[in-house]
This record gives structure tokens, C-alpha cells and sequence, in this order.
């Protein structure tokens, strides 16, 4: 569905990625890494926010590595900030229908609505986002997500600047979204972490992918 | 009763009120409907995609130019809101290239378009059996002044309607979206590049009018038009910024104690500006906070 083919990215003299290639067969794909090995460049690669330097991103067997990053979420690819990035002067609510606005159908205030009930975030609807919780904004991140309609979730560290409770949470909204049948590609540090939640893994170190292990 | 139906009605007898008042009065109300409308179409870009423009003299001044030089040269009145309309696209244009800039930057620049057309203006020249332009600018021959504030005041009112219904609208949610965040507007589907484009279209549309009914009201257009307190007009009117309201009756006050300051002084009210800039922070984060 989701392929990546032999990209790279390079920052002035920096090279991030080396010759990255992926294929997203199973539904959820853990990409795990340490710090500046390249796992964010890469899913905002994928999510059309950075160019790369070389290499090709097909989706449906189409090369989508001229679209725009918009484009791409029409196609149903949708990325979440690792650091929650809301709309800080807008309502919740607003924030989620920004979301469901994509897709032009009817309703957009009670589709937004419910995925706000889904999320648990129902009670802030009428709550700017600049007076969230770091754990709330992450929620907010997530409904905001799901409201594109998206095929593939592209998340960039969910657990990221999380306490325990609310790293918690957010496992449980994602494992509601794997139920959901949702598809998608999350990185983390360790594997552990994404243990419940991926159904195979890929190891990247220092702009290479190291280890490709999908089970089954 | 909403907030939006009582600010319309509130405008609604703002715009009234001039009709039963004596000729300098509907001079003075005339000023400030335009200057209203100017400082809403500045509004516009700020407010809904946190552009802060000191350039709004481009649309404002340079349809007030060539709306004044095309009607010195016996061109109908008739012609005069393609002209507008001509003059908004290229500015459109232009603050478009310039939104590429960061926020900061995009102040400095556009602040650089108004100064480099007041120098450029004074150049303007037109030569016949006399100079015409210059630093004396063009004169065109008088229009009754009821007919000229009915057109300022009801392009006050439309551009106020079309304010509230773009902010309570789809595109205007994805307008405030690109104003807080434009990377992740982009990365939730949202045409940033088109959103931009529309703020600037409609922004200097509405700039671009508001210049055309200040050369109808003054029949006169000089280099001053692009001056620094022009370019600031907007900044300082709507210094308060709540609703939609609030910046039109803060280009009234401004207009309004300007010409008293005027005849106290001349230049006076310059201080006045001056003022309300050095404190302007402070009153930004106050409504900000509010809000």
C-alpha cells in the first residue's frame, strides 16, 4: 500500500537518511530508533513536509513524491506532530472540525463532536487549546488525526513528553484505533513501548534502516 | 439577541446617525467610514491569518492615484471599481510573494512599500499646458458629499458582513488554522498557499475600494496618502482588537480626535499616534488576554 523507495535526505552536508527503503504490509509498522537517527525526517518525508533528497514514495503503486503535503491527506495519509501542535487560539471543538473540513461532507460540527466523545476530550470542547494539558493536547492531536478520515496514521513519538497516566491513555487510543483497523507508522525509542501495539518493527540507526522484522 | 446581530445593528446607527447631521459633520463621518474600511480590510489579513501589514497603503494610496489621475483625464466614474479591482490584484499579488517572509520580515517589508511609494509618488508627473502631480498631487472636480458617504458607507457595512460571515465560515476556520500554525495546517490538509491567497485577494479588494472613495470624498489625491500615519492607521485604530466592531470605532475616535488635535495643533495628533504606539504591547497582550 505504502512503499518507500531508496530515500535519502541530506541537510547542507548532513546526511539524515541513507538509502531508505520500506514496505507498509502489516497494519502497524513500529519504526524504532535513538535520538537524530532519522525517524521523524522520515514520516514527515512520507507525510509530504519535507522533500527528499532522492528516493521515490509510492502509495497505491502512484508516486507521491511531488505531492504536497495537503494532497496527501486528501489521499488519506495524516501525520501527527510529536510535540502537539493545535490550533492554540481556537476551540477544541474547531480544532477537530479544521479536521473533518478536509473531507467536505455534511455535519462537520457533529462528526467533530463525536470524535471528541471518542477521544474523551467531549468536556473541552468549548476550551481554547492554549489551556490544555500536555496529555489533552496529544488527545486533541489524535482526534484531529482521526478526523481527516485518514488510511495511514503517520505518528511521530505519541509517547513523547508523556507521564505515565497519559502515556497510558494515549496506548489505549491507539490500540481503540488499532481495533478501528486503522494502518499505521509509529516510531518510539524502544521497542517496548510499542510491543502491544505494532505488528512489525524496523530498526533505524544513524540515517539506515538496521533490522526488518515484520512477523507472520 | 446574538453578538453578531447587535453589532450590525450598532454599525447600522453609526452609519445612520451622519444623514441627520450638518455638511461638516457628514464630511467628518464621511473620512471615517472610509478610514474604517480601510482599517477592516487590514483587519481581515491580521486577524484571520496573523499578517501584520504597515504596506496597506499600496491597495489604499495607488487606487486613490490612478482612480484620481484616470478621472483628471475624463475617464467615467463608471470605470473606477475596475480599476480598484485592478489594483487589488496587484497588490494581492505582491503581499502573496511577501507572506513567504516570516512574520517579522513581512512587517518590514511591506512598511518598505509604503515608504518607497510616498518617495516615488511625489515623481508622478503629469506634463500638459501645466505640471500636473507632483508634490501638490491631482485634483478632480467635486462629488456631492451625501452621494459619496452613501457608497463609503455602504462599503463599510458589506466589508463588515463579509468579515463576520468569512470569520464564522469553513474558510475562515481554515484562515484562523494557517494563523496559528501554518506547517500544521498543511499537515492537516489545509491549501495553505490558497487560504494565503484569498486573505491577500480579499484584503486588498476591500483596501483597494476604500482608497477609491477617499479620492471621491477628498477630490484630491497627494503623495501623503502613502505616508508612515497612513500605513500605521489600521495598527493604531484597532489597537484594541475584540470583535469586528471594535476597530471601526476605533478609526472614528482616531479620525475624530485627530482633526480636533489638528486644530489645536497642526501635525498634534501625530503625538496622539505616537502614544497609543509606544503602548500598543501592552494593549495588545491586554485584549489578547481577553480574548
Amino acid at each position: 500500500m505504502l512503499v518507500v523507495k531508496n530515500v535519502s535526505k541530506t541537510y547542507n552536508s548532513n546526511v539524515v537518511l541513507k538509502d531508505v527503503s520500506l514496505e507498509l504490509k502489516k497494519r502497524i509498522l513500529g519504526i524504532v530508533g535513538p535520538n537524530s537517527s532519522g525517524k521523524s525526517t522520515l514520516l514527515r518525508i512520507i507525510a509530504g513536509l519535507e522533500k527528499p533528497s532522492c528516493g521515490k514514495i509510492l502509495f497505491r503503486d502512484k508516486d507521491i513524491t511531488r505531492l504536497n503535503a495537503n494532497k496527501r491527506v486528501e489521499l488519506g495519509i495524516v501525520y501527527a506532530f510529536q510535540i502537539p501542535r493545535p490550533f492554540y487560539r481556537l476551540t477544541v471543538l474547531e480544532n477537530v472540525m479544521i479536521g473533518c473540513l478536509i473531507r467536505n461532507g455534511e455535519n462537520i460540527r457533529e462528526r467533530a463532536i463525536k470524535i471528541c466523545k471518542m477521544m474523551g476530550i467531549d468536556h473541552l470542547i468549548n476550551a481554547k487549546a492554549k489551556v490544555l494539558s500536555q496529555g489533552e493536547l496529544k488527545l486533541l492531536e489524535l482526534a484531529r488525526v482521526i478526523a481527516t478520515e485518514p488510511e495511514i496514521i503517520l505518528l511521530d513519538e505519541p509517547f513523547a513528553a508523556l507521564d505515565k497516566k497519559n502515556a497510558k491513555v494515549v496506548k489505549e487510543k491507539l490500540l481503540e484505533f488499532k481495533r478501528m483497523n486503522y494502518r499505521m507508522l509509529i516510531t518510539a525509542h524502544r521497542f517496548k513501548i510499542l510491543r502491544d501495539i505494532a505488528d512489525g518493527f524496523v530498526e533505524i540507526k544513524e540515517g539506515k534502516i538496521r533490522r526488518y522484522h515484520v512477523e507472520g | 439577541m446574538s453578538k453578531k446581530t447587535l453589532e450590525i445593528a450598532a454599525l447600522i446607527v453609526i452609519l445612520v446617525i451622519p444623514m441627520f447631521l450638518n455638511f461638516y459633520y457628514l464630511w467628518l463621518f464621511c473620512l471615517a467610514s472610509i478610514f474604517a474600511t480601510y482599517t477592516l480590510s487590514w483587519f481581515l489579513m491580521e486577524k484571520l491569518c496573523g499578517r501584520t501589514s504597515f504596506g496597506h497603503t499600496l491597495p489604499f494610496g495607488l487606487t486613490a492615484y490612478i482612480a484620481a489621475i484616470a478621472i483628471f483625464f475624463k475617464y467615467p466614474l463608471y470605470l473606477m471599481p475596475l480599476i480598484a479591482l485592478l489594483v487589488a490584484m496587484v497588490s494581492a499579488t505582491i503581499f502573496y510573494a511577501t507572506s513567504f517572509l516570516d512574520r517579522v520580515k513581512f512587517v518590514f517589508a511591506t512598511f518598505l512599500y509604503s515608504i518607497v511609494l510616498w518617495e516615488f509618488a511625489p515623481f508622478v508627473v503629469i506634463k500638459g499646458d501645466m505640471l500636473y502631480g507632483g508634490e501638490e498631487g491631482f485634483s478632480i472636480p467635486m462629488l456631492p458629499t451625501k452621494a459619496v458617504y452613501l457608497f463609503s458607507s455602504c462599503l463599510l457595512f458589506v466589508t463588515f458582513v463579509f468579515l463576520i460571515v468569512l470569520h464564522n465560515s469553513k474558510l475562515g476556520l481554515k484562515m484562523m488554522a494557517v494563523r496559528d500554525d501554518e506547517e500544521a495546517a498543511l499537515a492537516i490538509g489545509i491549501n495553505v498557499k490558497q487560504i494565503k491567497v484569498l486573505n491577500c485577494v480579499f484584503s486588498s479588494l476591500f483596501a483597494s475600494f476604500a482608497g477609491l472613495m477617499y479620492t471621491l470624498h477628498f477630490s484630491h489625491v497627494d503623495p501623503d496618502i502613502f505616508s508612515v500615519e497612513n500605513a500605521v492607521f489600521p495598527f493604531i485604530a484597532s489597537v484594541f482588537a475584540g470583535g469586528y466592531l471594535v476597530p471601526v470605532i476605533g478609526s472614528y475616535i482616531l479620525i475624530f480626535a485627530s482633526k480636533y488635535l489638528n486644530s489645536i495643533l497642526p501635525q498634534f495628533h501625530l503625538f496622539l499616534y505616537a502614544i497609543i504606539l509606544i503602548i500598543s504591547p501592552k494593549l495588545r497582550r491586554f485584549s489578547n488576554a481577553r480574548g
